[in-house]
């Protein structure tokens, strides 16, 4: 993984919080700043569409901002963040009725990043890996990408997406032997 | 591989949760199976990917946007409405505050507890405020040390001749009635037949009669 990100709490983050209840909408953008990738990549991953990513991950920290009075403190930021961005692209792919075939994983790209030049090779593991998690049904995509994307525990996982532990299991078990048999398809024998 | 066990196994390895026995058992299995060898380690390298992926920059301004976006919307009048009723609320609070609410709270209570003690001072207070009028002692004495029986009779008694009987001490008789605020008509009625009006009256009134009452009137 390119750059790791634990989310724990920061010691800041309750004040922060507050400062904007009380209409200090300023703050708000530290907490943005702080949680962009994390929600961009949960919902690029998710969608596997730059624009859309962009689109749902500013909607979502919009809504997070929009609900902050509902916010528990003393639970995570961030888990709220993911359960918020996870249920925006859930809306978003039922929408869509977004249908991939397996044939079609290499033709999945970003808008984003280096020229195609550039990203000729790298890309094309890349792409193959997002075509294979557009391929999964979205509960598996879900698990498999707060489980070893986002390096969450399943205590965690449970909490955002309000499913129970032995579930999420058998959805990451069903989902990586879908993965596998889909990266094997498309040629990919090494990471 | 057919096995669920080892399959099962294989997948608490991926999820970091298998114990050492567990471990050394597959390892032996997949060393006689080289299909379930296979099979683990597709799944290894799935997951390798997944964990190897690149973790990707959000696009350029997208704090500026997002913060853009936010100062754009202003609240429907709907949900500052459901804010207002249902948002949560932090109470934050000092002692300053702490004391100068108890303060607030202590002066209510007392306020509100000399009001239901005291009756009001005058009758148009008692009327702004909606309380019942206290009634006041009002003294009637008569200078009669012949007369047998005295009563007084008006209109704090509905004219009845025998409901306040008088008490002669030292031939003065008097009673003592309790009135609330207001003027009334009244008239002594002496061995129960003559009708005297009070000759300590401050005024009289032509009864219709041919006679005259006494006027009291009753202040605070």
């Amino acid at each position: 993984m390119g750059t790791t990100m634990k989310n724990d709490q920061h010691p800041d983050e309750e004040a922060i919080i507050r400062r904007c209840l009380d209409g200090d909408q300023d703050s708000y953008s530290v907490l943005v700043d702080r949680y962009k990738t994390m929600v961009y990549n949960v919902a690029f991953r998710m969608l596997g569409d730059g624009d859309a990513a962009k689109d749902i991950a500013q909607e979502s920290f919009i809504a997070a901002y929009g609900g902050l009075g509902q916010f528990r403190f003393g639970s995570k930021f961030s888990s709220w963040l993911y359960s918020i961005v996870l249920n925006k692209c859930r809306d978003h792919l039922r929408l869509v009725k977004e249908t991939v075939s397996t044939d079609d994983i290499a033709g999945v790209r970003p808008d984003t990043g280096p020229s195609p030049e550039q990203a000729a090779t790298a890309n094309q593991g890349r792409n193959i890996l997002q075509g294979a998690l557009n391929a999964l049904p979205p509960e598996y995509r879900e698990v498999l990408i707060l489980k070893h994307i986002e390096e969450l525990d399943y205590q965690e996982i449970a909490a955002i997406t309000g499913a129970g532990i032995p579930a999420l299991k058998v959805r990451a078990h069903r989902g990586r032997e879908m993965l596998r048999r889909i990266l094997e398809r498309a040629g990919v024998t090494h990471g | 591989m057919d096995n669920d066990k080892e399959r099962d196994i294989i997948h608490k390895i991926l999820d970091g949760d298998v114990g050492a026995d567990e471990k050394k058992i597959i390892s032996r299995d997949m060393e006689s199976d080289p299909g379930l060898k296979e099979e683990f380690v597709g799944l290894e390298n799935a997951v390798r990917m997944l964990e190897k992926s690149e973790r990707l920059e959000a696009p350029p301004a997208f704090t500026t946007e997002v913060m853009r976006r936010l100062s754009r919307r202003a609240p429907s009048a709907l949900n500052r409405v459901k804010d207002f009723l249902f948002g949560s609320r932090v109470l934050r609070w000092n002692m300053a505050t702490a004391l100068a609410a108890a303060i607030i709270v202590l002066v209510t209570i007392v306020t509100v507890s000399r009001i239901h003690r005291e009756p009001s001072m005058t009758p148009a207070m008692t009327a702004a405020s909606g309380l019942s009028e206290s009634a006041i002692t009002v003294r009637l004495t008569f200078h009669a040390p012949k007369a047998h029986s005295v009563a007084v009779a008006g209109e704090f008694n509905k004219w009845q001749t025998d409901a306040d009987e008088m008490k002669k001490t030292d031939g003065t008789w008097s009673i003592d009635l309790k009135l609330k605020p207001g003027v009334y008509t009244y008239s002594f009625i002496v061995d129960g037949k003559s009708w005297v009006p009070d000759p300590g009256a401050e005024s009289y009134e032509d009864d219709g009669f041919g006679s005259r009452n006494a006027v009291l009137r009753v202040n605070i």
